[in-house]
């Protein structure tokens, strides 16, 4: 992703003029702001000894520092160079990239001795108007665990995502859902969504050592066999299990059902996650919703859906829409700062991104050029927790810039109308927000996640009801807390409060898992610590 | 002596025409999918796709068995809360193509078109 081109020139004397040049500019801009001078102006002192030439407020073009790296990577185009041009490259990258650049204060590269404390820095300290951080996505990886790659979909587990109810003692987890064909599925009793586990490798999760707790659950590689004590949806008695991780791949749109109600055939769909394969999971589950009589109303589930591919939302919406509604309007616009208005960051011009109403190809599965299947639907139900992220999100703002009506049954989406492209500089690969989406109506503004409401504003309330999660129930269940007011409001009845957590009426079942909200990690990723002591 | 280097020289170069990327036959090729996978032809799987894309991949015990498509996608990093790092990317996933040619089952990078054969692989055309 490094956009910047190393050249031969040796660092030092690359170095030495870049310096030159750096004073020569100052001494010139100097001269400009004093209106040529007569000779008399000074040139400006030359930087103390010792120090980074830092001038307030003035950037070199970041290109200028890019892969000057304190520890330069062997085999790799790195230069040496020292901690401050990391820092100076950051700074500079920053200026130019950032959407929020101009609320960064300036603060002196020379002063920091860490690359990642100096990025930390380099960032808006402004509020949302909820009063929240203004920019809640500002981080780093590691670039040799960022440029792992993976067949679509495939990552080492079980096949079964749990949700952490309570990270710390006395802690909590169930499974939120499962992939079919997977070890958790292909046990003599599969587990299901609502499962809750007692304990891994003898440690209980109530109160049990962390590091064996997240070793089992989510950071085994394929091949390690971990023990599981398990407590099944409805089950009076837990029973023990052994379950041996695999490389396994998700299903990532599940449960497609039509439930026929007496306001029409609702159709339901689990989407989890924005990856390649999707794709024809989508097409799918379109074709199958579309099959006999079709359906009237849509409920789409997504609750653990954290976002992916862009334009993976952008068909799905299409399909929900269809080419009416669209009407040549575009699912979303990509903003960037004010020096960046053509064109994006590295000079290409800036398009929308289209209501796809094909299939992609490749490097897309699907053949390319067919034409998708569509709902042609006036209004769609979004089932949301503050797991539903970026290109989900993006599904319900387009959806909404070409008056779709989105009632959203749920909790407040995680609000990342934001993007970036990832760069990487010496070995670290940074995450600066560059982008926001906004949709045809040119609303973008969720920084605080969307919000159901009992008033759509058109902006972040949207139009629903605030539903918590239920882990009594399966996903796609009519009776689950979230579908059941979806339906519930579809029938005409507006929010219900759901049979199992209203005041004086007989709980589902043990009615502690009815209504609650949890992390569901996806993906093991060892530098994640899901447990807390 | 210089007909053995001749010979050597022969089978070296037919060697390599046999292995190269750039040299298999690309008449003939017929969309395939790999049956009856063994450990060695899962590692046959996993080196092609290593080499063409220099890095470690994650593949499944079944890719290539129910499809004649491998896409390749960043394992996208999960924070804490669970949110994809990159949750609009705007970039695009990688893809192979398996194909029968000539009896030989031969994986193709679409990116730049370069092609392995899979050794110890058996394959049926889709």
């Amino acid at each position: 992703m490094n956009n910047f081109e190393n050249d031969s020139v040796d660092p030092w004397i690359a170095s030495n003029i870049v310096t030159r040049t750096f004073w020569l500019l100052v001494t010139l801009s100097m001269f400009t702001a004093c209106g040529g001078g007569s000779g008399a102006v000074a040139p400006p002192s030359p930087p103390p000894p010792g120090g980074t030439g830092w001038q307030m407020g003035m950037f070199m073009p970041a290109s200028t520092f890019a892969a000057q790296c304190q520890a330069p990577r062997p085999g790799s185009s790195d230069m040496q160079g020292m901690t401050v041009d990391e820092n100076n490259f950051l700074r500079s990258y920053s200026d130019d990239t950032y959407l929020w650049y101009s609320e960064i204060a300036d603060q002196d590269p020379g002063l920091f001795n860490d690359p990642i404390a100096y990025f930390n820095v380099l960032r808006t300290t402004g509020l949302s108007p909820s009063g929240t951080t203004k920019d809640q996505f500002h981080f780093t990886f590691d670039t040799e665990e960022w440029i792992q790659l993976s067949q679509s979909g495939v990552s080492a587990g079980y096949g079964a995502s749990f949700a952490v109810l309570a990270p710390a003692p006395p802690r909590e987890i169930v499974v939120a859902y499962t992939d079919p064909n997977t070890p958790a599925t292909n046990l003599p009793i599969p587990l299901t969504r609502g499962a809750a586990i007692i304990s891994v490798d003898g440690a209980a999760v109530v109160d049990g050592d962390p590091a064996v707790l997240n070793a089992g659950l989510f950071q085994a590689s394929a091949g390690e066999t971990h023990t599981f004590e398990v407590l099944d949806l409805g089950a009076q008695a837990s029973h023990m299990i052994t379950m041996t991780a695999a490389n396994i791949a998700s299903t990532p749109v599940q449960n497609v059902r039509v439930i026929d109600t007496p306001t029409g055939r609702v159709g339901y769909m689990l989407f989890n996650d924005h990856i390649a394969t999707a794709e024809e999971g989508l097409v799918d589950a379109v074709n199958q919703l579309n099959a006999g009589q079709g359906i009237d109303d849509l409920v789409l589930d997504l609750r653990y859906n954290g976002g992916g591919f862009l334009a993976i939302a952008s068909q799905l919406a299409y399909m929900i829409a269809g080419p009416t509604q669209i009407a040549g309007r575009t699912f979303e616009l990509t903003q960037f700062n004010d020096k960046h208005t053509a064109t994006d960051i590295f000079g290409r011009p800036i398009t929308p991104t289209p209501f796809f109403n094909v299939t992609l190809g490749p490097p897309f599965p699907l053949p390319p050029g067919q034409a998708l299947p569509t709902l042609d639907l006036p209004r769609v139900y979004v089932l949301t927790s503050s797991g539903t992220c970026s290109a989900s999100e993006a599904i319900m703002n387009g959806l909404r810039g070409i008056g779709v009506d989105v009632i959203q049954i749920g909790s407040t989406t995680c609000g990342k109308p934001y993007g970036f492209f990832p760069q990487d500089n010496c070995g670290t690969t940074y995450f600066t927000i560059q982008f926001r989406g906004i949709n045809a109506m040119n609303f973008g503004d969720y920084s605080d996640g969307f919000v159901p409401s009992a008033v759509d504003d058109g902006q972040a309330n949207v139009l629903g009801c605030s539903v918590q999660d239920d882990f009594t129930k399966l996903l796609g269940d009519p009776t689950e807390n979230r579908l059941e007011v979806a339906l519930a409001h579809q029938a005409g009845m507006g929010c219900t409060t759901p049979i199992s957590v209203a005041p004086g009426v007989l709980s589902k079942t043990t009615g502690t898992l009815d209504a609650v909200d949890g992390i569901v990690p996806k993906s093991i990723w060892h530098t994640n610590r899901i447990m807390r002591q | 002596m210089v007909r053995t280097m001749k010979t050597k020289a022969i089978i070296a170069g037919l060697t390599f025409a046999m292995v190269g990327c750039q040299t298999l036959a690309t008449d003939g090729d017929v969309a395939a999918r790999i049956t009856n996978p063994t450990d060695d032809s899962r590692r046959a799987l996993q080196s092609a796709v290593n080499a063409a894309l220099d890095t470690n991949v994650t593949l499944a015990n079944a890719a290539l068995t129910d499809s004649s498509v491998l896409t390749i996608e960043r394992n996208p990093p999960r924070s804490m809360e669970n949110l994809p790092a990159q949750g609009r990317n705007m970039d695009m996933p990688m893809q192979f193509r398996l194909v029968l040619n000539n009896g030989d089952c031969v994986l193709i990078y679409t990116a730049d078109d370069s092609r392995r054969q899979l050794a110890d692989t058996s394959c049926v055309a889709e």
